[in-house]
């Protein structure tokens, strides 16, 4: 494998910010294992991958081709949980002689495997913690990382590469909104309590209010040490729910600065 | 000037092959090769009865793979082993002999006595290959290809003195250099 020459690749190329290079050389270059041997006995695994069940799976298969023994069985062998075998021969017409050599077996022999991998859940927050001021911005924000997560098919490695690259929240007002950022805390973003921020959403009226947040991810998967595939689609992933209560806030006119300490009474 | 150098690399990585990576061991240590040209023909000449070999136990239908063992790494060999194994639970059996030429190499890691990894790139020509089943018909899976390219890595191993074996033979998906 060249992956020294990738590294070393990378490490030049980075220094120029041109990492977008080594994305394109890594392109194609690497592919699940496969010797002269497995290739010309049909052993060469094969993987596929689809979000499925809340989840992303990942199928592998690897065939073993013209296992027949000569002998009259009328059964193909192999021990595979899925087989790809020829069409059955058609029904004998009736009030015949049942042959005794009807058919030789030689059916190609495919095993397959599937594993499915659900990435952990994003978590939803929001600020204040549990309750907002009707007419100000409450700020929601998720925290939820990249992962990746491997499992064994066919006796080879498989991964998955979970990254979260969209949030819809449901503010339980009736209104939602997809946005692209997980968003972040006030103090995060260096802003003043109640500031609009890119996830914050302004409630209008009191009321209990339950705040949904779905994390989309994209996911690439990864079998016997080949490339990173992407996997059509996004998977949705829906993380906790918050409970909140806006109420109003009066607004009264106090001696100092709330917002520079030291503050005043009233703030 | 980034730009410059941006399109400079660009051009270079469109119009010439990739470069041989050559890592020399330091000065303390003596390298096992004396140049790339050395290390090639050291790691084609491995190759070469490494495939021998291989044909050799894939025509008598996967028996035996530890024949091997003298040619290749421990992990190889029971990488290998798995996979002659199969062959041999299908009752097929390979006919003829593969035939080969090396492109090129590809990298060369020489630490002298701590140790040399080899990799090059192998043409491997299967047209006077097949694969048949126990009674003799041919049952070579659809689409393989006549000339196959393939990425071969080799190293030294210890205990086996400055010999070079098969550590890792794959099929090279990216473009077909044969």
């Amino acid at each position: 494998m060249d992956r020294k020459k990738l590294l070393l690749s990378t490490v030049a190329l980075i220094g120029l910010g041109l990492t977008f290079l080594t994305a394109v050389s890594a392109a194609g270059v690497d592919a699940p294992n496969c010797s002269r041997v497995e290739y010309l006995s049909g052993q060469c695994p094969e993987a596929t991958a689809q979000i499925n069940n809340g989840g992303v799976d990942v199928s592998a298969s690897k065939g073993t081709p013209g296992s027949g023994n000569g002998s009259s069985t009328g059964k193909g062998t192999g021990n595979g949980r899925a087989a790809d075998a020829p069409p059955p021969p058609p029904p004998r017409p009736p009030n015949t002689r049942e042959p005794r050599d009807y058919y030789t077996v030689t059916l190609p022999v495919k095993i397959s495997d599937l594993v499915n991998f659900k990435p952990a859940p994003g978590v939803d927050h929001m600020e204040p913690n549990g309750w907002m001021l009707v007419g100000l911005d409450t700020n929601f924000y998720a925290t939820v990382q990249s992962q990746v997560l491997t499992g064994e098919l066919l006796g080879q490695q498989a991964s998955v590469r979970f990254t979260p690259v969209g949030y819809r929240w449901s503010y339980g007002d009736g209104t939602s909104a997809s946005l692209t950022t997980r968003g972040a805390t006030w103090a995060a973003l260096g802003i003043h309590e109640f500031d609009p921020t890119p996830t914050s959403h302004v409630y209008t009226q009191p009321g209990s209010y339950d705040i949904d947040l779905t994390v989309y991810f994209a996911a690439e998967y990864q079998y016997a040490g080949g490339i990173w595939v992407p996997v059509i689609g996004t998977l949705a992933v829906p993380a906790n729910r918050l409970h909140a209560t806006a109420g109003d806030a009066k607004t009264v006119l106090v001696e100092r600065d709330c917002s520079v300490p030291p503050r005043g009474p009233g703030c | 000037m980034l730009a410059v150098a941006t399109c400079a690399l660009l051009l270079t990585g469109c119009a010439q092959p990739d470069p041989v990576v050559t890592s020399r061991a330091t000065s303390t240590v003596k390298p096992l090769f004396a140049s790339d040209a050395d290390a090639l023909a050291a790691a084609t000449k491995a190759y070469a009865a490494y495939l021998k070999m291989s044909d050799l136990i894939a025509q008598e239908g996967g028996a035996n793979p530890e024949r091997l063992a003298p040619l290749v790494t421990p992990k190889w060999l029971k990488s290998q082993t798995t996979s002659f194994h199969e062959m041999a639970k299908s009752g097929n059996r390979q006919m003829g002999e593969t035939t080969f030429e090396v492109d090129r190499l590809q990298q060369l890691d020489d630490q002298g006595t701590k140790g040399t990894q080899v990799v090059i790139y192998v043409c491997a020509d299967l047209s006077k290959t097949k694969l048949l089943d126990s009674s003799g018909k041919d049952v070579t899976p659809p689409g393989v290809q006549t000339v196959v390219p393939f990425e071969e890595t080799l190293q030294t191993e210890n205990g086996h003195g400055a010999a070079l074996l098969i550590s890792e033979e794959t099929v090279w998906t990216g473009k077909n250099f044969c």
